[in-house]
Order: structure tokens, then C-alpha cells, then sequence
């Protein structure tokens, strides 16, 4: 044995591990294999010398398993195969060896084999089924070790389908003598609760058997109970079960608090804290929204409290934490949680993060509740919110998203944006995100404001990846092209076109200065290019009008753009875009515009190709591009009755001709579709490379042009009159031809004198309702599809529609007035201004702070101290000082990303402060337009883009022929689309 | 509720792991490197909390072991801690001033240990007296010669 000793002194040696008198640990337990394979383990370096040591254990192991070997040198083989399968690695020949031991009569060979299946068995194994019959042995042992050891193993080896042969017997050994076999069998019951669910508790026996253990003389057995009663009112509806329970867990609560339970139950002084947290837990969730039962625990609650708070320890602080989080669970009770708050100094002025944590945890619960408990402490929770620990500073950041409100809004969003900058945590960064979005449309103190966050966001580069909800994106879209004061549009433009410019000159200098510091520069994310095109295709024109020079450099940036590594719908944004700003320098085509519809009309992306192709199509006449792509008519109506109207003709004629009738889409679900996943990323596309659809034809257009959604199509079901537009033509490629020689010959487009009286009107509104940049309300009567609408606008240009319950009442009754956003401002600016005051006097009080925190402070926390003193509010500002703080907001997000566009900013925020009057006058027809689009059949904006790629191979096997139906929308949102024929004459 | 218990030493090998809930091994040794990474690389005095998907890591040091619990966000990260301290106090009577070693050769009285203490991913023992009896009455029940153990 000599040599293991030295085996020993080298291992520990090699392994780094300094523990002194460590022989003392291996007083004859382990057997020498055992012993050789963890010394090998401890010695190996790499992951490659563990797998072959452990590989070459597993093959020992075998071997041994399949010799006929005495009990005890399988228990040794089976530790072994729990060791190799701690490391990670499958053991699946033990299992059977494991099974045969349970049912051993040496009852450590029987809890190693337990040991082993519970350990290493997977879930929903077959041997489970095996294991029954052995586990049901164990509980029917007359030693109660044997009965225990079974019991343990249990709550790992039961599946869903096994339970009903143990039920039986688990219910009897509920009143079995010793308490420590009761105590296991309630945990074997939360295990089949947990496996079974709410149908658990509808067995009678079970629902009594629970109480009566809830009752049991053992404090134990009990504490095991409520475990149980806890997972059972995590659900909601099973609150009614339990909620005459109340005065008997209170009264449990009560009683161990006041340290009636047996010496063997404290813990660190206190009397089994696990026990009481359980308690507090379970009470919070039976007194939600319950008077009645949360009168019952107040009292109960601050003895508890004031018991932990004897002991200056974890177990203390613990239950004072979840003592705060039950009470502001249940109905609240302002006067308890004020005095609870007091006690929370000890925990935010603590110097060990942890406590600091709990701190704030406890505060983000009090803040729901009474939110200027807070003020105390915000001098702490600053300082946590710059803390270097991570864990703590999220905490912090929740604590400051929940405590938003109107008048914090603007520095709390600008510290959240920061972050978002700083943190590289990409589910953090989406978090982030999430919670700047929401608080944005929530309480988004003006449209300037709004747009500024929202592209801020936007342009922060791997801010948001592609599982997100972009939602907010289509909101600002909406919000932009539903605005009716020129000055939105006009900032929005600003903003995204400084942007585009610096970049590219960014870009352009680096590539000079080096070829190699390319990864360098920032890349944007796919949705801040959609809606950067988007702005600077509609709006422009508004900051650089009839400047062709500028515009043609704006388009240069934008071909560069299409160079880069973007999804293929993004570059279809991107030629559409194009193709706008080329219709507003006149629509010729240039050399650039012909090499870059050339490229993308083999494109491998469907949606860039198609808009490559139409683009090509529309450039070669200068009166259709007009119509087409009209300046800034986004929200103008489509009347589509007309247009499907007109194509009755068409439909019919090719009809005679034998053409193929028009198929419902339900109809045509069973046939197959052609099917290419990915199909919208051009650059995703590696390995299989076929080419797909060879597009030099323009004809192909037939082939490919989508269909509309499917709420679109239902509507032509439920539209009698259009029963015939339906019968939209299948052809073969003959008639195809045929077809279009026929057009050629007749020279006229679909579209009849009756509709082209119809379009005339809008070209020639279109110029005068530009410089107003008002909306068109449809007046079409038939008007049945509005407007793209997204599905949650919290926030419109009214201010915030989605939650005037809770502003302030006294802001609330200037809601509706012309100019409310003026007055909140100045509301906001007042209560800033008293704050002032109120926090010079602290300060007074509070020496020895670091300025700027206090500053940041003043800032987070004002509006909560306003609501103190609302009273007192009313003194005058003047607007100077308005604008100089609403600046100091805005510049703050601006100087995130330097951007350089705050001159743009203080034009815009000075006429905000003086807003035109018809941005009153025109809320309530907004209003009207905005409910009557909402009533009808609205194409979500979300979905018709996420259905183009989809809709696309739906119609190409049918081969139908859509219209050109929405101008506007299909060349922004790419919807349904397309032009009807290759060179159509409307004139 | 826990979901699984971790041991790990400084050097990132793993001494014991416990799974509560259902994971695949795939899963479980992909959680196991990154828990090490994030645990075994966090600067002391900060706290000892971590969110980690949609769970939360509770860890503590003790000498040169590593103790890691992964429980639901709901729980309360002291109590917690409390359950890792009991756990090591019940440890350290046991095997009277525990150390490394010993867990790496009692690796399976550990395990009965934590048997005892936590079932089905909830504390179940407060009492230090209640685990060790029963320990100590399973070693006694099985005690018998042993010819081929390593006898120092």
C-alpha cells in the first residue's frame, strides 16, 4: 500500500489542490480503480485525455458487467459509472446492473443501485416501467431505511404512466410511524403533482390525505406539505381550493415565528426560515386582489418582519425581503409598507452586493405599489445603476424601467439607451429594447422626442436581432406618414439622412485610409435599413429638394448600401427606395439605375428580384412613373371595387379562350407548392444553389407576381360584386403570348376611361396636398381595405391613447384641449423646477454627494416627489427655459450616437414649443379616420410583409394574374403588387 | 424550485452534479461549461446572484470548490445561499472538516447526503441531527469486511 500512498501525495501534488491531513478523507471506503480512474481524470489536461481515459474505463466497466462478479464489486463498478457519467458521458450498459441491485438485500448495494438509475436514467426511459416492480418491493419493506431509500429514489423514477401503481401505497405510508417516511412520502406526492398537474387534486382521498399531513404532529412533515400547497397556487386557478386555508397557514406563520417549533429546527437563530418563506410566498399568492384574506396577514406579516430583523443575517434579511414582497403582493396596505420601507436602509446602504441587491429587488416591488417610497433611497439606487456588477445593475435598470412615468421619461430613456450601447449581452440588449419601445409609446412626451428615440434605437448597431417584435419600427412608419405637421417629416428625413451621409463618408474615409479596417465600420441592422429607405424615399425631398446633385449622391449611397450583407426583402426596400428618388429627379433612367436593375434581375432573393424588374419596367416611361410612385401620397386610399371591376373584362375574354378559371385559396391547400426555404436571404443561401426562376423574360412577372394575403382574398369572397374578378386567368405560355400580342395590338391597359377619371383626381391633388402634408381620408365609399394597420399603437400623435388612466389627474383634464402637449411640457417643466427647490434642501441635509448623481437623480426621481406636492406646483416658467431643458433631453440621446443633427433638433424643438394651431384642429378628423380604418378590413402592415415571400410560391403554380392595385403600398411595403403589363399607356 | 446543483472545483472540474429537472446530456454538459465559465471567471465581492436564461444561478465559494444552484427567478437568492450553507455545515460534520478530497472519493456519500436534504428540487431537512442519523445508520447497516479496499 506503499505505493499508493505516493499516489496519493503526487496526485494531490499535481492537481494543485492544497488541503492539509487529506488522507483522512479515504479511510478505507474506496477501492483501488476507483481510485486510479479519478487520479487519472485529476491529471489529465485536456478534453481529448479525459475522453480516452473515460472511454477506456466505460470498456473496463463492460467487461467487468458482463463477468459473474460478487455484489460488491458491482456496487464499485456501478460509483464508477456514476463518476464517468457525472463527466458527461452515456452509461446506458449499467442500467440493467443498477436495477438488479435495488434488489439486493445489503441496503447499501440497494441505494447504490437507486443512486445509480435516479442519476443516470434518462427521462421516459423503457427500464422505468421495470423499475416498479422493485421500487414497490422497497416501500413494502418492514425497514424503514429500505422504505426510505425507495422513497427517495421515487421522486426521480416515476413517470406520468407509472403513478397509479404506486398511489395506493404512497397514501398508506402517509400514516406510517416514523415521521421521516411520511415526510418522504408527501415529497413523492409534489413529485406526482408536479407530473399530473391540476387533475391531481380532483381525487378526493389525495385533496384529505394533503390536510391531514398539513396537521401533522411533525413540524416536518408539515414544512413538506406546504411545499405542495405552494406549487399548487402558482396557478391561478386553484386559489379557490386553498383559500380557506388562509387562517391555518397564518396561524402556522404565526407560530413558527414566535419560535413555538423544537430547538432542532433553528436555524442560525432563526426558526426554520425555509419553512417561513415558504409561508410568506404562499400568502402572497392567495391574497391577491383579496381583502378579506389579506386582512387576515397584516398583523401576521409584521410580527414576522419585526422577528427577522432581530438577526442582522441572511435568513433575517431573506425574510424581510420576501415579508415586503408578499405585502406588496397582496391588497395593499400603505400605512405597513411605509413602515417595511424604513427597514430597507440596512440593505441598500450595505456594503456586500447581495444585500444591495435585495435591496433594490425589494424596492422594484414597492414601486408598483406606492412609488415615492423610493425617494429616500435614490441616492443608492444611482449609485447601483452604475455599478461594475452586472447582475445588480439589471436589477437597477428594471427598478428604473417600472418606476417611469410622464415627467421621467425623457433622462430615464436616455440612461436605458446608454446601456443599450455599453451592454453586450444580446438577451439584455433585447430587453432593452423591449422596455425602451414600451416606455416610448407609452409616455413619449412629443413626436420629435418619440422619432428621435425610436431611430436612435434603431441605428445602434446588433441592437436588435431578428427574433425580436420590430413592431415599434411599423409604428414609427405610421406614426411619420399619419402626422400631418410638416416638421415631423421634415426632422424624421433629417435624421435618417445625416445618418446615411456621415456613415458613408465614415466609410469612404476609413476605406482610404486602410483596406483592411473595413469590418470596422458599423453595420446596421436589416429593419433601421427598411425604414431608412422608407423615410428617404416618401420625405427626402422635404430637406433637399430639386437638389439633384445631393439626391444623386443619396442614391450612390444607397447602391453601396445594396453591396453589403442585407437580407434580400431589406434590398427590395432599398431598389424601391431607389426607384422613388429616381421618379422624383423625372424619372429617367441612368446608366446606374440600368446596371443595378441588371444585377438584381438574377437576384436569388424573389421580393428584390421583382422589384428589380419592375423598376426596369416603370423607368422607361416618365408619365407612368409619376403615377406610380407619387410624392408623399402613403396614406392616400385605394379604391380596389374599380380596379378589380376593370379586370372582369380580362378575366372573361381569356375565359372564352380557355383559360383556367380562378381557384379560391382554400381550394388549392392540398395541391403542392413549390417550396425553397430561405428563400428570402440572398445571402444566406450556401451549399444548394439552383437558380430559381430564370428571370431574362419580363413576361415571367406572370409567373411570379404574389397574392395577396389571405385576408385579402377572403374579402373577394365576401364581395359578391367582384365574383367575376375572381376568375383571374391561369394560362399556359401560348395563350400567354397571345395575350400579350392582343394587348399590344389594342394598346390600352386595363384600366378604362372611368377609372382614369378616377386617378386623375389624385395627380392632381397630390401637389396641392403636399406642402400641407395632409393625409387623404378615403371618400371612396367603397373603400373597403385601409390603411396597413399595426396591431398595438399605444401611442399616436394624440400623445398616449393606450394610457391616459394613468397620467395624472390633473393633467387629464387638459388632455383633450388644443395644445396639450405645450402644456404637459410645461407641466413637466414645473414640476421639474419645484423639484429643484425640494432637492437643494436635501442636499442641504444629504452633504458629501457626488454632484452628478444627485443631478441624475433629480432628473429619475422628480415626479414621484411631485406627487407630494402637487399643490404647490403652479409657479411660471418661462419658455426659455423650457426649450433649454426639452434640448438638454434631446442632445443627451443625440450625443449617444454622435450624430451631428442637432441644429435640425433646436428647429424642430422650438416649434413644438410653439406648435402650429392646426395640429389641433385636425386631431378629431385624425380621429374619425383613424376608428373608420380601424373597423374595416385592415391589412396588418406586419403581416402583408411577412406574407410577401410565401404568397409569391402560393400563386406561381397557379399562375394568376394579380393587379397593380395599391400604388403606394406596394412600393413601400411591398405588398401584393405589380404592374399589369410591361409598358402600359395611361394617357 | 431547484433545477439542478452543481459542484465545481476552481480548476472547472465538475465533483458532483444533481439534475432536477429533465435536460438531455447535451444540454447538461453545455449548462455545466457555461455555468463554469460565468461562475469561475466572476470577480469576487460582487454578489452572488446571476440571471441566466430563464433561470437564475445562485453559486458560492468555499475554499476551492464552487457550490452552484440553478433555481426558478421566483425564489429567493438568500434562502438559497442558506440551502448551499446548510448543505456544507451537514458535509462538514459528516466527514468533520470536509475538504476536497473527501468529496472526490465519498462522491456517492455526498449524493445520499443531498439526498436527504433536497427532494424533487425543494429543501426538505432542516435538522443537521436528522441527516446524520440517517447516514450514519445506513453506514452502520452496511459495514462488513471489505478485503480489496485501500487501507492507509
Amino acid at each position: 500500500m506503499n505505493l499508493s500512498t505516493l499516489n496519493i501525495v503526487q496526485f494531490l501534488e499535481s492537481s494543485k489542490i492544497q488541503i492539509p491531513n487529506g488522507f483522512k478523507s479515504i479511510k478505507g471506503v474506496l477501492d483501488l480503480d476507483f481510485y486510479d480512474l479519478v487520479k487519472s481524470i485529476g491529471e489529465s489536461t485536456s478534453r481529448e485525455d479525459e475522453l480516452y481515459i473515460v472511454n477506456n474505463e466505460i470498456k473496463k466497466l463492460k467487461q467487468t458487467f458482463s463477468k459473474d462478479v460478487t455484489k460488491e464489486k458491482i456496487r464499485e463498478c456501478l460509483i464508477r459509472m456514476i463518476y464517468c457519467h457525472m463527466l458527461g458521458y452515456e452509461v446506458p450498459f449499467g442500467y440493467i446492473q443498477a436495477l438488479n441491485m435495488t434488489q439486493d438485500s445489503n441496503i447499501l448495494n440497494k441505494r447504490t443501485g437507486y443512486l445509480a438509475l435516479s442519476l443516470c436514467l434518462p427521462e421516459k426511459h423503457e427500464l422505468l416501467i421495470m423499475a416498479v416492480n422493485s421500487i414497490l418491493k422497497g416501500l413494502n419493506s418492514a425497514n424503514y431505511l429500505e422504505v426510505c431509500s425507495a422513497l427517495t429514489a421515487m421522486t426521480k423514477l416515476v413517470d406520468r404512466d407509472t403513478i397509479p401503481a404506486f398511489m395506493q401505497k404512497i397514501l398508506q405510508l402517509l400514516n406510517h410511524q416514523k415521521s421521516i417516511v411520511r415526510k418522504k412520502a408527501v415529497n413523492v406526492l409534489h413529485r406526482f403533482y408536479k407530473l399530473v398537474g391540476r387533475s391531481f387534486l380532483e381525487d378526493d382521498q389525495v385533496h384529505d390525505k394533503l390536510r391531514q399531513s398539513l396537521c401533522d404532529r411533525d413540524p416536518s412533515v408539515m414544512a413538506a406539505s406546504i411545499c405542495i400547497f405552494l406549487d399548487i397556487s402558482n396557478n391561478t386557478e386553484n386559489i379557490p381550493i386553498l383559500i380557506d386555508l388562509v387562517p391555518s397557514f397564518v396561524g402556522i406563520l404565526k407560530q413558527v415565528a414566535e419560535g413555538r417549533l423544537p430547538n432542532t429546527f433553528i436555524y442560525h437563530g432563526i426558526h426554520h426560515p425555509w419553512l417561513q418563506i415558504n409561508l410568506l410566498k404562499l400568502l402572497a399568492n392567495l391574497g391577491i386582489n383579496d381583502v378579506d384574506s389579506s386582512n387576515h396577514m397584516y398583523q401576521v406579516l409584521l410580527f414576522t418582519m419585526q422577528q427577522a430583523q432581530k438577526f442582522k443575517n441572511n435568513v433575517g434579511f431573506a425574510i424581510l425581503y420576501q415579508t415586503i414582497k408578499t405585502l406588496t403582493s397582496i391588497h395593499p396596505n400603505i400605512q405597513l409598507i411605509e413602515q417595511c420601507s424604513k427597514n430597507l436602509s440596512i440593505l441598500l446602504k450595505s456594503r456586500h452586493n447581495n444585500l444591495k441587491y435585495f435591496g433594490i429587488k425589494a424596492l422594484t416591488s414597492i414601486v408598483k405599489v406606492s412609488p415615492k417610497l423610493v425617494l429616500p433611497y435614490q441616492v443608492e439606487v444611482i449609485e447601483s445603476l452604475e455599478s461594475s456588477d452586472e447582475t445588480l445593475k439589471r436589477k437597477s435598470f428594471d427598478l428604473l424601467y417600472r418606476m417611469t412615468n410622464q415627467s421621467n421619461i425623457v433622462p430615464v430613456c436616455s440612461k436605458l439607451i446608454e446601456q443599450l450601447v455599453l451592454s453586450n449581452d444580446q438577451n439584455f440588449k433585447s430587453e432593452l429594447v423591449n422596455q425602451i419601445t414600451h416606455l416610448a409609446e407609452k409616455y413619449s412626451p412629443n413626436d420629435i422626442w418619440y422619432i428621435d428615440t425610436i431611430s436612435t434605437i434603431l441605428s445602434i448597431p446588433n441592437s436588435i436581432s431578428i427574433n425580436d417584435d420590430q413592431q415599434f419600427a411599423y409604428n414609427l412608419i405610421k406614426l411619420v406618414s399619419e402626422e400631418d405637421d410638416i416638421k415631423i417629416k421634415h426632422h424624421i428625413a433629417e435624421i435618417f439622412l445625416n445618418n446615411l451621409l456621415n456613415n458613408q463618408q465614415q466609410h469612404h474615409q476609413q476605406q482610404q485610409q486602410s483596406n483592411n479596417q473595413q469590418l470596422n465600420i458599423q453595420q446596421y441592422s436589416d429593419i433601421y435599413i427598411k425604414i431608412m429607405s422608407w423615410v428617404i424615399s416618401e420625405y427626402s425631398n422635404l430637406v433637399v429638394s430639386n437638389n439633384s446633385v445631393i439626391e444623386n449622391t443619396i442614391i450612390d449611397y444607397l447602391c453601396d448600401l445594396l453591396e453589403k450583407d442585407y437580407q434580400g426583402e431589406t434590398k427590395s426596400w432599398i431598389i424601391m427606395c431607389i426607384g422613388k428618388l429616381a421618379a422624383q429627379l423625372g424619372g429617367k433612367s441612368t446608366p446606374q439605375l440600368e446596371i443595378l436593375t441588371r444585377k438584381f434581375n438574377t437576384s436569388k432573393s424573389l421580393i428584390s428580384q421583382q422589384r428589380s424588374f419592375e423598376l426596369q419596367e416603370i423607368l422607361k416611361d416618365q408619365k407612368l412613373i409619376n403615377q406610380i410612385l407619387p410624392l408623399d401620397a402613403y396614406c392616400e386610399d385605394i379604391d380596389f371595387d374599380q380596379v378589380f371591376k376593370n379586370l372582369n373584362s380580362y378575366a372573361n375574354k381569356s375565359i372564352e379562350k380557355g383559360g383556367k378559371k380562378y381557384k379560391p385559396y382554400e381550394k388549392r391547400k392540398n395541391t403542392p407548392l413549390v417550396d425553397i426555404p430561405n428563400e428570402i436571404s440572398g445571402t444566406a443561401e450556401k451549399g444548394l444553389n439552383f437558380e430559381y426562376p430564370p428571370p431574362p423574360n419580363p413576361f415571367n412577372l406572370y409567373n411570379q407576381t404574389p397574392i395577396q394575403n389571405q385576408r385579402q382574398i377572403q374579402y373577394h369572397q365576401n364581395n359578391p360584386q367582384q365574383q367575376q374578378s375572381q376568375q383571374l386567368l391561369l394560362m399556359n405560355n401560348e395563350q400567354q403570348q397571345q395575350f400579350v400580342h392582343e394587348q399590344n395590338q389594342m394598346s390600352l391597359v386595363p384600366i378604362s376611361n372611368q377609372q382614369q377619371q378616377q386617378i386623375q383626381p389624385y395627380q392632381t391633388q397630390n401637389p396641392q396636398t403636399h406642402p400641407n402634408n395632409q393625409s387623404m381620408p378615403s371618400e371612396q365609399p367603397h373603400t373597403k381595405l385601409g390603411l396597413p394597420k399595426p396591431n398595438k399603437v399605444l401611442w399616436t400623435k394624440q400623445g398616449f391613447v393606450g394610457s391616459k388612466s394613468q397620467a395624472p389627474p390633473a393633467s387629464a383634464s387638459q388632455h383633450q384641449q388644443p395644445q396639450q402637449q405645450n402644456q404637459q411640457n410645461q407641466q413637466n417643466q414645473q414640476h421639474q423646477q419645484y423639484q429643484q427647490h425640494q432637492q437643494q434642501q436635501q442636499q442641504i441635509k444629504n452633504t458629501s454627494v457626488d454632484p452628478e448623481k444627485e443631478k441624475l437623480a433629480q432628473q429619475l426621481f422628480d415626479s414621484f416627489a411631485n406627487k407630494l406636492s402637487k399643490s404647490n406646483k403652479k409657479e411660471s416658467t418661462t419658455k426659455k427655459q423650457n426649450q433649454n431643458t426639452l434640448n438638454n433631453s434631446c442632445m443627451s440621446i443625440n450625443n449617444i450616437t454622435n450624430n451631428n443633427y442637432t441644429n435640425g433638433n433646436n428647429n424642430c424643438i422650438s416649434k413644438i414649443i410653439n406648435p402650429p394651431i392646426s395640429t389641433a384642429t385636425t386631431t378629431s378628423s385624425f380621429n374619425a379616420n383613424y376608428n373608420n380604418n380601424n373597423n374595416n378590413n385592415v391589412i396588418n402592415n406586419n403581416n402583408s410583409v411577412s406574407n410577401n415571400n410565401t404568397s409569391i410560391y402560393s400563386t406561381s403554380e397557379t399562375q394568376n394574374i394579380t393587379i397593380s392595385t395599391s400604388r403606394r403600398k406596394s412600393l413601400t411595403h411591398q405588398n401584393q403588387l405589380i404592374i399589369p403589363k410591361p409598358n402600359p399607356c395611361i394617357s | 424550485m431547484f433545477h439542478f446543483l452543481l459542484l465545481l472545483s476552481r480548476q472547472g472540474k465538475t465533483r458532483l452534479t444533481k439534475w432536477y429537472s429533465p435536460f438531455t446530456t447535451k444540454e447538461k454538459s453545455r449548462f455545466t461549461r457555461e455555468i463554469s465559465n460565468m461562475v469561475l471567471n466572476r470577480p469576487p465581492k460582487l454578489c452572488n446572484f446571476l440571471e441566466w436564461k430563464e433561470y437564475k444561478i445562485i453559486f458560492k465559494r468555499y475554499a476551492s470548490l464552487y457550490f452552484v444552484v440553478c433555481c426558478d427567478r421566483t425564489d429567493n437568492e438568500l434562502i438559497v445561499l442558506e440551502i448551499i450553507h446548510h448543505f456544507v455545515e451537514i458535509l462538514d460534520r459528516y466527514f468533520g472538516n470536509v475538504c476536497e478530497l473527501d468529496l472526490i472519493f465519498n462522491f456517492h456519500k455526498a449524493y445520499y447526503i443531498l439526498d436527504e436534504l433536497i427532494m424533487a428540487g425543494e429543501l426538505q431537512e432542516t435538522s443537521k441531527k436528522t441527516v446524520l442519523r440517517l447516514i450514519a445508520q445506513q453506514d452502520a447497516q452496511q459495514e462488513s469486511p471489505n478485503e480489496h479496499k485501500v487501507d492507509l
